[in-house]
């Protein structure tokens, strides 16, 4: 059974309330591990659902929150973010997946690198495959790096593989052998032939693919960890879609990727690698367009959910990085560069071995939820300290729906008191003193360790747990700036609404082009049309008018003999460009040494509209608390009866839908024109 | 004075991550494999008097040394703000010959002299020499490559150097990659010097040297105070001297260690002698493995432990000796004598020995259309049980962390194919906890070449550790394109016949424990 909680969220004017005369709607979803938020945005008011996740099954929150939506309005399309992917690689509970490689290196993913990431440690660990040796198989054949076959491939063992698969429930199979990146002809033949033989002998279907599929690109190690992570999470992932576009029907489904991009369901199952972070990088989308409105270019983002915190640290432009590591698999792939620890509101705290006080992993999640909210929990987690503490005005939780049960808290931290000999109040402040310990870790990674000070930088809070440690964490970290955006719980799900199509599209050619010579080989020049098709057949698919599209070609470009690439935007004169960005880089051109265009690239987007955020002048004045006369420590405002120009002074609580705001002794909230609470440290 | 701790972490890692960026940089520009694949080199900043700073978490065997680089060309040069200081004499600031040390200045504003240095040392796949690869087995230094005095960087030096190697253009390549990754140091650290002006960075760099000691006062307090010793063999040099024993003697002192040497064999005919920069070396990787992972990456710490070697012994060399291996070889077996010596003062520290090789091949010859190639590469290992962990199966240990070269990019390189990169099933110790397995890497020939092999832990595998069995010594085979086989004893150069085809099967790591008792 679903919980369906349902607020407008209002903006400016009235809510239209005839349902017929309004167009279509895009709406947005994302689901975390607590909280699935569903959210949309017309006529100048964003409307919203929050509802428990339902982790069997995330699909059935999301299509109870669509349904509900549906009783008022007709929606477009569905925007997603979605944390299938990752929590399917991270509980390890992925497809069962085999490896075919060229005879010799069935180690592949075994081996790695042979590199450490610890360098002072006396046990270094590596990270335990996916893939268990029993199905790591190996074929003869081999092409050599320029192009011949040098040992004939043998499909002979073929059978027998697919026996051994079969037997052992394997649902995907990955091939990946040498060289394909640019010659996948023994890829094509091993998958064509494996499939061959599924059909003919009936077997169970079975998801096989190449490992140059997704991205052809040299070094093997890294294209086949990639290859592999995709098909370990991508038949669940493809259930999972197939069955939020069969339930949403008539509207379209469209997916958020971990780059910030959208993408059809289609594409995003194919290449499930890419949503690993597709939640998180919502809100990072979405955090920048809030910045932008009110000129902050420099800031470090603080989503803090029931489950896990996501940090991203922006200066001056989206973070993306073209690899990245998750679960320690190191991965190909643009994505938005996001730190992810695994501590959140429902996280549980518990006293380890060595006597200390721990906040997280383990987590209460959706259900039972942390103890307070009296659905069973017995375990203390951090919301449960902060209804101990006053901090989350029990009957204010999700605008009153959720009530609070501070009762239960108070017998949830008992234990955890007697077994510290403090007092349950302490207790509560201990827990809370951890989690935030944790976040300051986080912050740090993704600031302090990049020898950024976290001083020259604002922290925008959002995530339904964010707004209750933000002022702390700035204290710590001595950040003079807090932003607190409108519906901070629901900011993921509206950055979807923010996000554009994109495509990315790559192919190798590696062309040499002699030194002085600007004229572009011929054969880069069609694979860049072929590349502008492609990308303009995927915009088609996606419905992209043609007036909304931006396509940018561009050629990775390198020194004969380097092994790394600067990539240079497509002209008459791509010589002269690469060489005048090498001399900026590197302070050194070789005028004597040719040239090879290893890669040409074309990124195409299409734009979407984006709900336009009204400004309202700001007129100064004092806001009014709740004059709630119990035994709340800290006067109490609610969010919605705020008016651009509001001041508050710390210590004081906002509550809202779909969060709290804590404002500390000495900090001073104001609402802006946007109506988001910008916190300042006052003298 | 006193700084507040979240500022002084900044500070630390502002520092390190200068390092990291011109490693960036380094890779990213450099045209030979063993740098821009396998990331043979590393970064750091050092103060004035040459103490490191801070470092990018590169290669062990660099970083230990690489202080003693930047007091050599502090002393043979007064560099100005134009100039780069190149270095890569094993007797006078350098490892060995391969390894080329570029420093460069930063000056603060309105000061004459240095403030501060970055650095770089490159493993460079041809320095000359008797064989590809300038690890030949050789007696003397001079037949070992070309060898650069600690001097101002110059449009000569580098011309000799290229007319030395085999592989000019890559050379001038590499040292050109090594230029960028110290001018962006130098930018880097010009404008976080402006930041805060001399006096202040001054202090603030001495405050992390502190940090460091402090922490590792911290760690050596929890040692008795008494004298311990271990000894370990070397296979043997590779020209006659076999079983060389390494010798250490650890005195826990109030607020000092004293680690001592003396009794280590002399220096012997072959390669395998080490320059006391990398003594020094494998003792600041030994300690900084016992500290917490937190202690700031300087060397504040080493003035904590005294390293007493004799000249003209194997851990000590004298001029004229050949060293060439001391740097990759004799360098990990420091590392498991004084890990042998520690764990009996330190029981936390007890482990079984890692691989105790880097098992190194180096090829030289021509590609198909006359250009000539070098090839340099080491390979991984198993890695010692521990008392709580099995050991890790093929990774490069202790003094080393270089990555494999991408068989892809590899075989797009040299005429040489890759025919098998496995785990070697079986080769570690048995034990409560086992000994990693080594790895097992085939070479075929396509074209006739010219190869040198140089590996330990051929003849005794690497011991274990309270009971838990050796590790299978490494084996490394050599099939002739005539049928013939032939097992090679560790170290070897060997003229090749297109077809020929080397295998080489790493040492596995030791076991803990005995092997039938239940965890």
């Amino acid at each position: 059974m679903v919980l369906v909680v349902c607020v407008q969220l209002r903006y400016h004017g009235p809510m239209n309330p005839n349902r017929i005369s309004l167009p279509p709607v895009p709406v947005a979803v994302d689901t975390g591990g607590t909280f699935t938020d569903v959210l949309c945005f017309y006529d100048g008011v964003f409307r919203a659902i929050k509802l428990p996740s339902t982790p069997h099954d995330p699909a059935e929150a999301v299509l109870a929150g669509i349904s509900e939506l549906r009783r008022d309005v007709e929606i477009s399309q569905v925007f997603h973010g979605s944390t299938v992917a990752t929590n399917t690689l991270l509980q390890r509970v992925g497809a069962k997946t085999a490896l075919i490689t060229n005879q010799g290196f069935r180690d592949i993913l075994l081996i790695g690198r042979q590199n450490r990431s610890e360098l002072y440690s006396l046990s270094p660990t590596k990270p335990e495959p996916l893939i268990p040796e029993e199905w790591c198989f190996e074929v003869p054949g081999r092409i050599a790096a320029d192009g011949q076959e040098v040992v004939p491939l043998d499909l002979s063992l073929l059978p027998d593989i697919l026996d051994r698969c079969v037997a052992g429930g394997v649902q995907c199979i990955v091939v990946s052998m040498l060289h394909s990146y640019r010659y996948p002809a023994h890829e094509q033949h091993v998958v064509g032939a494996l499939q061959e033989l599924v059909r003919q002998r009936n077997d169970p279907p079975m998801d096989i693919s190449a490992g140059s599929e997704l991205f052809p690109e040299m070094r093997e190690v890294e294209r086949t960890t990639t290859a592999v992570v995709n098909s370990y999470v991508r038949p669940a992932m493809t259930g999972y879609l197939t069955k939020l576009e069969n339930g949403i029907a008539p509207a379209k489904l469209r997916v958020l990727l971990s780059n910030g991009g959208i993408a059809t369901p289609s594409h995003a199952a194919r290449s499930a690698v890419y949503t690993l972070l597709s939640g998180p990088a919502g809100g990072v989308v979405g955090a920048t367009e809030i910045m932008g409105r009110i000129g902050v270019d420099r800031f470090m983002t603080f989503d803090m959910g029931g489950t896990s915190t996501d940090v991203a640290l922006c200066d001056r432009s989206i973070p993306v990085v073209n690899n990245f590591v998750v679960s320690q698999f190191s991965l190909l792939g643009s994505v938005v560069d996001i730190h992810t620890v695994g501590a959140g509101g429902g996280s549980v705290a518990k006293i380890d071995a060595g006597g200390a006080l721990r906040v997280g992993p383990s987590s209460a999640g959706a259900v039972p939820g942390p103890a307070c909210y009296g659905k069973g929990g017995t375990l203390p987690t951090v919301t449960d300290a902060n209804v101990v503490l006053g901090l989350l005005p029990a009957e204010h939780f999700l605008g009153g729906t959720q009530p609070l049960h501070l009762p239960l808290a108070i017998q949830a931290l008992k234990p955890l008191s007697e077994s510290l000999g403090l007092s349950v109040q302490d207790t509560a402040q201990g827990i809370r003193d951890v989690a935030n310990a944790v976040m300051v870790r986080a912050l740090k990674v993704i600031s302090v360790a990049r020898g950024l000070d976290p001083e020259g930088f604002t922290l925008v809070s959002y995530g339904g747990a964010g707004g209750l440690h933000a002022c702390e964490l700035a204290s710590i970290l001595m950040i003079p700036r807090v932003v607190v955006p409108r519906f901070p719980g629901l900011l993921c799900a509206m950055g979807m609404l923010f996000s554009d199509v994109r495509v990315d599209l790559a192919q190798t050619v590696l062309a040499q082009l002699e030194p002085g010579a600007d004229l572009c080989p011929a054969t880069v020049v069609e694979t860049l049309t072929t590349l502008t098709h492609q990308a303009s057949r995927a915009l088609d698919d996606q419905g992209v008018d043609t007036d909304k599209r931006v396509l940018v070609r561009a050629l990775d470009v390198r020194y004969v003999g380097q092994s790394f690439e600067i990539t240079v935007p497509f002209s008459s004169s791509i010589a002269g460009h690469f060489t005048a960005l090498h001399q900026r880089a590197y302070g050194f051109a070789l005028a004597d040494t040719p040239l090879e265009i290893v890669a040409a690239r074309v990124t195409a987007k299409g734009l979407t509209d984006p709900p336009v955020l009204t400004y309202a002048r700001e007129s100064i004045h004092d806001a009014v608390p709740l004059d709630t006369a119990s035994r709340q420590p800290f006067p109490i405002y609610r969010r919605e009866h705020l008016t651009p120009g509001a001041q508050i002074r710390g210590p004081a609580i906002v509550v809202e839908y779909s969060g709290t705001t804590m404002i500390p002794y000495g900090w001073l909230g104001k609402v802006d024109g946007y109506l988001n609470i910008d916190i300042g440290r006052l003298g | 004075m006193n700084f507040n701790p979240v500022k002084l972490e900044i500070l630390n890692n502002q520092l390190a991550s200068i390092a990291e960026e011109m490693g960036q940089a380094l890779m990213r520009s450099a045209f030979s494999a063993n740098i821009k694949e396998r990331r043979d080199f590393s970064c750091a900043i050092f103060d004035r008097n040459g103490n490191m700073l801070a470092q990018a978490a590169h290669i062990p065997v660099h970083l230990g040394s690489a202080p003693l680089s930047v007091k050599a060309i502090i002393a043979a040069c007064d560099l100005g703000q134009e100039d780069h200081g190149i270095v890569n004499d094993p007797y006078c600031g350098g490892t060995h010959l391969p390894d080329i040390t570029v420093v460069s200045p930063v000056m603060a504003p309105g000061q004459e002299s240095p403030a501060f240095y970055v650095a770089t040392r490159a493993h460079h796949a041809d320095v000359g020499g008797a064989q590809p690869g300038s690890m030949p087995l050789v007696t003397t230094l001079a037949e070992e490559g070309f060898c650069i005095a600690p001097q101002r960087f110059t449009d000569d030096v580098l011309t000799q150097l290229q007319s030395a190697s085999r592989t000019p253009n890559e050379r001038r390549g590499d040292m050109l990659a090594q230029l960028a990754a110290n001018r962006v140091g130098q930018k880097r650290l010009a404008e976080w010097l402006r930041e805060r002006g001399f006096a202040q960075a001054e202090a603030e760099t001495q405050a992390l040297l502190d940090w460091s000691r402090r922490m590792m006062m911290d760690v050596l307090s929890r040692f008795p105070q008494t004298t311990v010793s271990a000894v370990d063999w070397l296979d043997g040099d590779g020209l006659g001297t076999v079983e060389i024993p390494i010798c250490v003697k650890l005195s826990v002192l109030p607020e000092k260690i004293v680690v001592d040497f003396s009794e280590s064999a002399h220096q012997v005919r072959g390669p395998l002698n080490a320059v006391r920069a990398i003594t020094v070396s494998a003792v600041h990787y030994v300690f900084r493995c016992l500290a917490p992972p937190e202690l700031p990456q300087n060397d504040g710490f080493m003035s904590l432990i005294d390293v007493v070697t004799i000249p003209g012994t194997i851990v000590d060399a004298t001029f004229p000796a050949a060293v060439s291996a001391g740097n990759v070889e004799t360098s990990q077996r420091i590392v498991d004598v004084l890990f042998a010596a520690v764990s009996k003062v330190y029981p936390d520290a007890a482990a079984a020995a890692a691989c105790g090789s880097m098992n190194n091949v180096l090829v030289g010859g021509e590609t198909a259309t006359g250009h000539p190639y070098v090839y340099y590469e080491t390979i991984g290992g198993g890695m010692g049980a521990t008392r709580h962990c099995d050991g890790a199966s093929a990774i490069q240990t202790h003094m080393t962390n270089t990555l494999n070269t991408p068989i892809e990019a590899f075989e797009n390189l040299f005429p040489i194919r890759i025919e098998r990169y496995e785990v070697r099933r079986g080769s570690g110790g048995a034990g409560l906890r086992r000994g990693g397995d080594g790895l097992i890497r085939s070479f075929r020939f396509l074209r006739d070449a010219t190869i040198t092999v140089i590996a330990e832990r051929r003849q005794l595998g690497p011991p274990g550790c309270l009971g838990g069995k050796s590790g299978q010594p490494g084996v490394d085979k050599l099939e002739h394109s005539d049928g013939t086989t032939e097992i090679l004893a560790g170290k070897a150069v060997r003229l090749v016949r297109s077809g020929s085809r080397l295998t080489i099967e790493t040492p596995g790591g030791g076991g803990f424990g005995a092997p039938d008792r239940s965890p």
